[in-house]
């Protein structure tokens, strides 16, 4: 196995209308068991992905945001999102199905220079 | 029941979740040459309700964590596993526990 | 350092996000629809505090030629693949 690389799952895309939520979490499952620094940042339409309550079993769709509590025992631990994107949706932590660490534009900016590999869904 | 060749892909896994049965368990296990004790049976629910729960079914180094603090840890180990579903034992348990192949198994 | 691309027009979320959060030493490529950024509008000013280049086939193809800001500047495929390898990290925006 190579040197650790950090890696940023960038999610800007809402769930169902495509296939990149799910895509998403599989890589960052996967970068996960090879040992990298996985993290994950929530933005835009992709802040939609973590809302609770999520039933996509009549528009036959896997319900990826059941998937989402595994990243932790995958022990990928820095999930972020972003707190405008939030805010402009009218979304609150409560609102969230799993703890995301909120950021702000500078803190995002910092994060994004500061990986090796941003993976963008 | 019908023969569970008529249910299973050409790999074993059955090809419908729904079409899962303890019987169909117990068939696929005796294809697989593993005779279903108590032990079999407890992997068998937790994965069963790790995928439900879930919709996912992890790798072996997560599933063998979530044995461990669920069954426990005389129980977390691959070892344990390994002998419960010699070889490839997560495909061998996904398999009989009725669920799709996994991705990986790593 | 990044090198930031957009090929959303400027009323998709892409860009409006992107300069928000892009470091100032960051340059931004405009490929696609996203060189519809190029022409005035509330976001060029913003824009333009960046390093900002634009995929000149994607300018041509829309008759944008004669109406985009005269700081950007036009790249063609080759000079895209320079620029990809002259930073750090691509982050795509789309």
């Amino acid at each position: 196995m190579s040197e650790t690389k950090s890696f940023l799952v960038l999610n800007r895309h809402a769930p169902y209308a495509s296939n990149f939520a799910k895509e998403a979490l599989d890589v960052a499952l996967m970068s996960a068991v090879f040992n990298q620094k996985t993290s994950l940042l929530f933005m835009d339409d992709g802040v939609f992905q973590l809302v609770r309550s999520q039933d996509p079993s009549e528009i036959q769709h896997k319900n990826c945001s059941q998937t989402l509590p595994m990243l932790e025992m995958y022990e990928v631990r820095h999930i972020y999102v972003d707190e405008i994107s939030l805010n402009e949706r009218g979304l609150s932590e409560e609102d969230l199905v799993i703890p995301a660490q909120r950021v702000n534009a500078q803190e995002i900016s910092q994060l994004l220079t500061r990986q090796h590999v941003i993976l963008n869904f | 029941m019908l023969p569970i060749q008529a249910l299973t892909d050409k790999e074993g896994y059955l090809k419908r979740l729904s079409d899962w049965s303890e019987d169909a368990a117990v068939t696929i296990a005796r294809d697989e040459k593993i005779e279903l004790t108590a032990a079999h049976w407890e992997v068998i629910w937790l994965l069963r309700e790790v995928h439900r729960e879930y919709q996912h079914t992890p790798v072996t180094r997560v599933f063998i964590k979530i044995m461990a603090e669920k069954l426990g840890a005389d129980k977390g180990r691959s070892l344990y596993l390994m002998r419960l579903f010699p070889e490839t034992p997560m495909r061998k348990a996904c398999k009989i526990a009725g669920l799709p192949k996994p991705t990986n198994c790593i | 350092m990044i090198l930031h691309t957009i090929n959303k027009s400027p009323q998709n979320p892409a860009l409006k996000t992107c300069l928000r959060v892009a470091a100032k030493d960051s340059a931004i490529l405009l490929i696609e629809d996203g060189v519809y950024a190029a022409l005035p509008g509330p976001d060029l000013e913003a824009l333009l505090q960046h390093k900002v280049y634009a995929l000149a086939p994607d300018i041509k193809a829309r008759g944008l030629l004669e109406k985009l800001s005269p700081q950007i500047t036009l790249v063609d495929y080759s000079g895209f693949v320079a620029l990809v390898e002259q930073y750090d990290t691509v982050q795509s925006w789309y």
